[in-house]
């Protein structure tokens, strides 16, 4: 029995939320498809886990789907890399289905949870799909489950930008995905296969020519779209800060590192190291990208009002870090990537969740209106100075053993240059994290009136802005209400102490300030920030692994299929 | 040679309609050119002997995107959502402000071009015999689909079986567009805000809303439109129950039978009243459907591992191979037809909800 089910975990892995996804909308319980949701993503991280235990004892799993043997048939393929990511995403996607359970997306309706729910778990079947495949085209077909199912969780946000957002990041997605198809349309012209390993062969045999050429610039715009790599960000920022503040939580630790981990496979072994930084200046290209995007993301986060959308901005600094690793492209180069990969993936998670909790229970994101916060949500105030921390890399950190790793492996390619932008990059983030410790924590509570109405009377949220009686504040409610641009609505209504019924509704239905974090909300930010810590302080682990996956993809050993 | 002809004529028939989209400063005409540039690209297809992917592009590209987009122009166009509310009834749509791409644009296009058609130089030539794609894979399609799974058109045999797994996840895809459909347009909380805001539900007011897909009268009073209801919509439908049955044999299958389907019951939704569709078929009905087409096609690949085979391994499900795989794929076509017909469908009655509600709150009862 457990062999069988052993042989089988890689397509499990994937078809599990697949089939469930749509029990969701039959069922059209909102309780029972959030048990659905969080069992499937328990099940999930199992099977990783499952797989990544298999790939130390030594197993290379090939599933052949339909029982056609590889070139013919689609073929799935877990190895040392894939596992690690595996691993990565549904570690994300476990704590992120908890905390989306909480109280920061009220604005969802309840009718329309379990669509939402069917959403997100399609698109994390899609990612899933993305990694552990070993055939060209279907990736894109799971690229395209997961983009259309971020495209519309992310149109689910509070305010109405969100929509907004979500359609230029479709139009965006869309042209970046038809370069990925054009791409493999034209590997397949030339080739007549679609099983990467068998383009890998292939092509190390006939050598480039100009379509193939063409195929690596293609792949490398359209996926750059997707990995936001610097001067293709620009989707990034509008769809993390509009988005539920839980999709954000998903997409920061998945969407991006699974579009990093095809970059990594397509570059290594579809195109071959060789080709793709050897032949072709890619390396150059990509380390250009990530000195830019190190250096400009964290100047444009410390001009943001916008605390959602300042730590998006993190983001794309800190997929460059990432995208150097890749760039470097030798095997300590790649393990620092992947450590990275992970490393982000956990702090910036933690911060969006601690992010969502105090939008959720203030009613704004503008960093202005946020001062003293701290004193009230004193829990996820630390834990995103923990993860600050972990961004700018300081010792301790997991963000510094990365970061170490990295600069590391520049020195070995004896291109130490690159310690500079990276040390510049850590720099900047420091300033904007100290910006945010200095409102979060030394400002006075300058909104608190208006936020809390000074316990006066509720102030319906339909009440007009400019006849809404705030007691206790001494600026006009109208000037007030200007300045809270985003989520204003949501604010005026919440000086009540107690939970409003979920029932009343919908879009302005304000979490309170006073409302207790949930246990679904704390626990997960709780387990990531101990994972940060443990990881910071000992990080053979991590380090470890990301080497071995490093190495798998760069000297893969012969294959000892598992049938 | 008249094939160099035709060929030329249709990509020059596209170039020209591509460039008028561009021109044109009216979305409702280029609505009707977008739904043109579709036929003659679905021409092309024929061209390429791939019909079923031609069936296709007609039914979605010139049929039911055009229906929604026009939808969509008409919904701006009713005075009680038109904000600038200077469109009188029965005008025209509301037109676009800059006619021509900026020059950024141009050049990107331009030098998108340029490396497309470098990248030609090296590419085999259109249906050289020496080409990659012909001596690799293709060999056993051609001659073994035959003998390994027994059906006679090797497109469907490559869809369904040698590369099944894509094609569940293409289904999925289709189903995530419902999905998001779903989302965006029949669980948006503005309609219901609105509502409740006002202590006035939608279902108490009694004003007849504007209609969306005809104006006054419906369209079936027409005696022409009447008579294409009575007579060809039932055709199409049974052309599209043909198209899902013997897609084994010639070109079609569940995805041009889905298509075809929804095509069908869209244009009686559109004669006669979207109500008496949906007296038809319910959106409860159409939502299942969407998700049962999936499960269908999900079902039969985790049947497969029940009977000790991998995913989708149709070959275990019945004593002989042949007939595991006959079985299997006439299982999974059918849930690509369901789904697909029902999330053309959905597509259909949630624009049409979507209107009706929001008239509905604005409409004087």
């Amino acid at each position: 029995m457990t062999d069988i089910l052993s042989r089988h975990l890689p397509i499990l892995q994937v078809v599990v939320a697949l089939l469930i996804a749509p029990f969701c909308v039959v069922l059209g319980s909102r309780n029972l498809a959030r048990i659905l949701m969080v069992s499937t993503a328990v099940i999930m991280f199992a099977i990783s886990v499952m797989l990544l235990v298999g790939v130390f004892n030594g197993e290379v799993y090939s599933y052949q789907l339909g029982g056609w043997a590889a070139p013919w048939g689609i073929e799935y393929r877990v190895d040392y890399l894939t596992a690690f990511v595996l691993f990565t995403i549904n570690l994300i996607h476990l704590l992120a289905s908890i905390f989306c359970l909480g109280r920061t997306d009220d604005n969802i309706g309840r009718a329309a949870r379990p669509v939402f729910y069917t959403a997100w778990l399609l698109c994390i079947a899609g990612l899933n799909g993305m990694v552990v495949t070993n055939d060209a085209f279907n990736v894109f077909v799971f690229l395209e489950i997961s983009s259309l199912s971020t495209y519309v969780l992310i149109s689910c946000g509070r305010d109405p930008k969100a929509i907004l957002a979500a359609y230029r990041y479709l139009i965006v997605g869309a042209v970046g995905a038809t370069f990925i198809l054009l791409s493999i349309g034209l590997l397949y012209m030339q080739t007549g296969t679609l099983n990467i390993s068998d383009l890998s062969r292939i092509i190390a045999e006939r050598g480039s020519d100009r379509t193939i050429i063409m195929a690596l610039s293609f792949f490398i715009i359209g996926i750059g779209i997707k990995c936001a790599i610097f001067p293709l960000h620009d989707w990034l920022p509008n769809a993390y800060s509009f988005a539920p503040n839980s999709v954000t939580v998903l997409l920061s630790g998945t969407a991006t590192k699974v579009a990093l981990y095809v970059m990594l496979r397509f570059l290594h072994d579809l195109f071959g190291a060789n080709f793709s930084f050897t032949e072709m200046p890619l390396d150059i290209v990509l380390i250009l990208c990530a000195i830019l995007g190190m250096l400009l993301a964290p100047i444009v986060a410390l001009r943001e009002s916008n605390l959602k959308r300042m730590f998006a901005w993190s983001s794309v600094a800190q997929i460059s870090y990432i995208v150097m690793g890749i760039g470097i492209g030798t095997t300590a180069g790649t393990a620092a990537a992947l450590l990275h990969l992970f490393n982000h993936s956990i702090i910036k998670v933690a911060i969006f969740m601690a992010v969502g909790i105090v939008i959720a229970r203030t009613g704004t994101a503008r960093i202005k209106l946020l001062g003293g916060v701290a004193q009230r949500h004193r829990f996820a105030c630390y834990a995103m100075l923990f993860g600050g921390l972990g961004l700018i890399g300081i010792p301790g950190t997991v963000g510094f053993v990365s970061k170490w790793v990295l600069v590391t492996a520049a020195v070995e390619k004896g291109w130490w240059w690159l310690a500079i932008p990276v040390l510049a990059g850590s720099l900047a983030s420091a300033a904007y994290i100290w910006r945010i410790v200095e409102t979060l924590w030394t400002k006075p509570i300058a909104t608190d009136d208006a936020m809390d109405g000074g316990g006066s009377a509720p102030l319906d949220a339909k009440a007009e802005g400019g006849s809404a009686d705030i007691a206790g504040s001494k600026k006009s409610p109208g000037a007030i209400f200007r300045e809270r641009s985003e989520f204003d609505r949501t604010r005026i209504k919440d000086d009540t102490r107690k939970y409003l019924p979920a029932a009343v509704d919908l879009e302005h239905t304000p979490t309170t300030g006073g409302t207790p974090i949930h246990i679904v909300e704390w626990l997960p930010l709780m387990v990531l920030t101990g994972l940060a810590l443990w990881f910071g302080l000992n990080a053979s682990f991590t380090s470890d692994l990301a080497l071995r996956a490093a190495a798998s993809l760069i000297n893969p050993e012969p294959m000892n299929l598992s049938q | 040679m008249i094939n160099t002809v035709v060929d030329i004529g249709l990509l020059g028939l596209l170039l020209a309609t591509a460039l008028l989209m561009m021109r044109s400063q009216s979305p409702l005409s280029i609505t009707i050119l977008s739904s043109i540039y579709s036929l003659i690209i679905c021409a092309l297809f024929v061209v390429l002997d791939a019909v079923d992917v031609a069936f296709t592009e007609a039914a979605v590209g010139a049929g039911i995107s055009s229906v929604l987009f026009v939808a969509v122009i008409r919904h701006d166009d009713e005075p009680s959502n038109n904000k600038r509310g200077n469109n009188k009834l029965g005008n025209d749509a509301p037109e676009l402000k800059s006619a021509w791409p900026s020059g950024l644009s141009i050049c990107l296009g331009l030098a998108l071009g340029i490396l497309l058609i470098s990248g030609t130089a090296d590419m085999p030539l259109y249906g050289d015999p020496a080409a990659a794609i012909h001596h690799y894979l293709a060999p056993r399609f051609l001659g073994q689909s035959g003998a390994e799974i027994g059906i006679p058109n090797v497109v469907t045999s490559v869809l369904a079986s040698y590369r099944g797994y894509d094609t569940l996840g293409e289904v999925v895809v289709i189903f995530t567009a419902g999905m998001a459909v779903l989302l965006l347009l029949a669980f948006m909380p503005d309609q219901k805000i609105k509502s409740e805001v006002e202590g006035v539900s939608t279902t108490k007011r009694r004003g007849k809303p504007p209609r969306l897909w005809s104006r006054r009268t419906p369209l079936i009073a027409n005696p022409v439109l009447k008579t294409v209801l009575l007579r060809f919509v039932p055709i199409v439908i049974l052309f599209a129950l043909y198209v899902q049955f013997h897609g084994d044999y010639g070109p079609g299958g569940g995805f041009q039978a889905g298509i075809i389907f929804g095509v069908g019951l869209i244009t009686f939704g559109l004669l006669a009243d979207s109500e008496k569709l949906q007296n038809v078929i319910s959106e409860r009905m159409v939502i299942s459907g969407m998700a049962f087409g999936v499960l269908l096609y999900g079902a039969v690949g985790v049947a497969a591992l029940f009977f000790g085979g991998n995913f989708l391994d149709y070959s275990v499900l019945s004593e002989s191979q042949t007939a595991g795989q006959h079985l299997g794929i006439f299982l999974i076509e059918l849930g690509v037809g369901i789904t697909v017909a029902s999330t053309m469908l959905s597509l259909f009655i949630s624009f049409h909800r979507r209107h009706f509600n929001q008239s509905q709150d604005e409409f004087p009862g």
